[in-house]
C-alpha cells in the first residue's frame, strides 16, 4: 500500500477527478472529505464488507422447491 | 417510442435456460456489492407460481449470482427507505413523484437449509427504477437496519 503523509487540508488526488482531503485530525479521529465522480461509490470499508459478505451468502439461490415451499407458507401467514 | 421488445435466452440458476423478454433487463451501472463486474440482471418472478412473493434477480451473463428478492413491506410493514437523495438520484429517481410512480424497493433474502432461519438485508435494499429499468443496490441510513434480519420473526412483530 503506498503510505503518503499528509497535514490538516492537504489533499491528496487519485487520477485526475478523485480528491481525498483531509479537512480535520482531533486525537485519534480523522475526517476525510472525498470528491469523486458521482458513479464513483464510496463507503466505509466496514459497511462496505458487510453488505459484500451478505451477497456473497444471498448469491446461491436454493432450489425451486424449497423456495415454492417457502413461498407457500409466507401465503398462509398473510 | 419504437417498441423495441424483444426475447433473449439467458442460462438462470433458478430455471436453466430461458427465454426472457428484453423488458425485464436491469442495468445496474455499479454492479451490486461484491460483484461489481456484473452490471446486467434479469428481474424474473417465480415460474408457474406467480402469487410467490419473491422474485429472482438473475446475472445476465452467467447463471451466477443471483439473487432471492422480496418486497420488504410484505414483513415489515414500518420498514421504511432511508437512503441518500444521490443514490436515487443515479437511478433517475429525483422527485417523490418518480418514486410513487417508477420506483420498486426491495431487499435481498438469503435462504439457509433450515427456512425457518430465513434473513433479509435491510442494510442494502435493491431499488429498480421500473420506467428506465435501472438498478442500485443502496445503502440504507437508517442504523437500526443490518444484513440479517429473521423474516419469521419479523413477521410476529408486524
Amino acid at each position: 500500500m503506498l503510505v503518503l503523509a499528509r497535514k490538516s487540508n492537504q489533499s491528496i488526488m487519485i487520477g485526475d477527478d478523485i480528491e481525498i482531503r483531509i479537512v480535520d485530525i482531533k486525537g485519534d479521529q480523522v475526517k476525510i472529505g472525498i470528491n469523486a465522480p458521482k458513479n464513483i461509490r464510496v463507503d466505509r470499508k466496514e459497511i462496505y464488507d458487510l453488505i459484500k459478505t451478505a451477497n456473497i451468502e444471498s448469491s446461491k439461490t436454493p432450489d425451486l422447491l424449497k423456495i415454492k415451499e417457502i413461498g407457500d407458507m409466507f401465503k398462509k401467514k398473510q | 417510442m419504437v417498441d423495441t421488445k424483444e426475447t433473449v435466452e439467458i442460462n438462470s440458476q433458478p430455471f436453466g435456460k430461458i427465454q426472457v423478454s428484453s423488458d425485464q433487463k436491469i442495468i445496474f451501472d455499479e454492479g451490486l456489492y461484491g460483484f461489481e463486474r456484473y452490471k446486467v440482471f434479469y428481474l424474473l418472478s417465480m415460474k408457474d407460481d406467480e402469487e410467490s412473493p419473491f422474485l429472482y434477480l438473475q446475472n445476465g451473463e452467467d447463471v451466477y449470482p443471483s439473487f432471492i428478492l422480496i418486497n420488504p413491506y410484505l414483513f415489515k410493514q414500518d420498514y421504511v427507505l432511508d437512503v441518500s437523495p444521490g443514490e436515487l438520484q443515479k437511478i433517475g429517481i429525483n422527485t417523490e413523484e418518480d418514486a410513487k410512480e417508477n420506483l420498486l424497493v426491495f431487499v435481498i433474502v438469503t435462504i439457509p437449509e433450515d427456512s425457518s432461519g430465513m434473513t433479509a438485508n435491510l442494510l442494502g435494499p435493491v431499488l429498480i427504477n421500473k420506467n428506465l429499468k435501472s438498478g442500485i443496490q443502496a445503502l440504507s441510513l437508517n442504523e437500526k437496519y443490518g444484513t440479517k434480519h429473521n423474516i419469521i420473526e419479523e413477521m410476529k412483530n408486524k
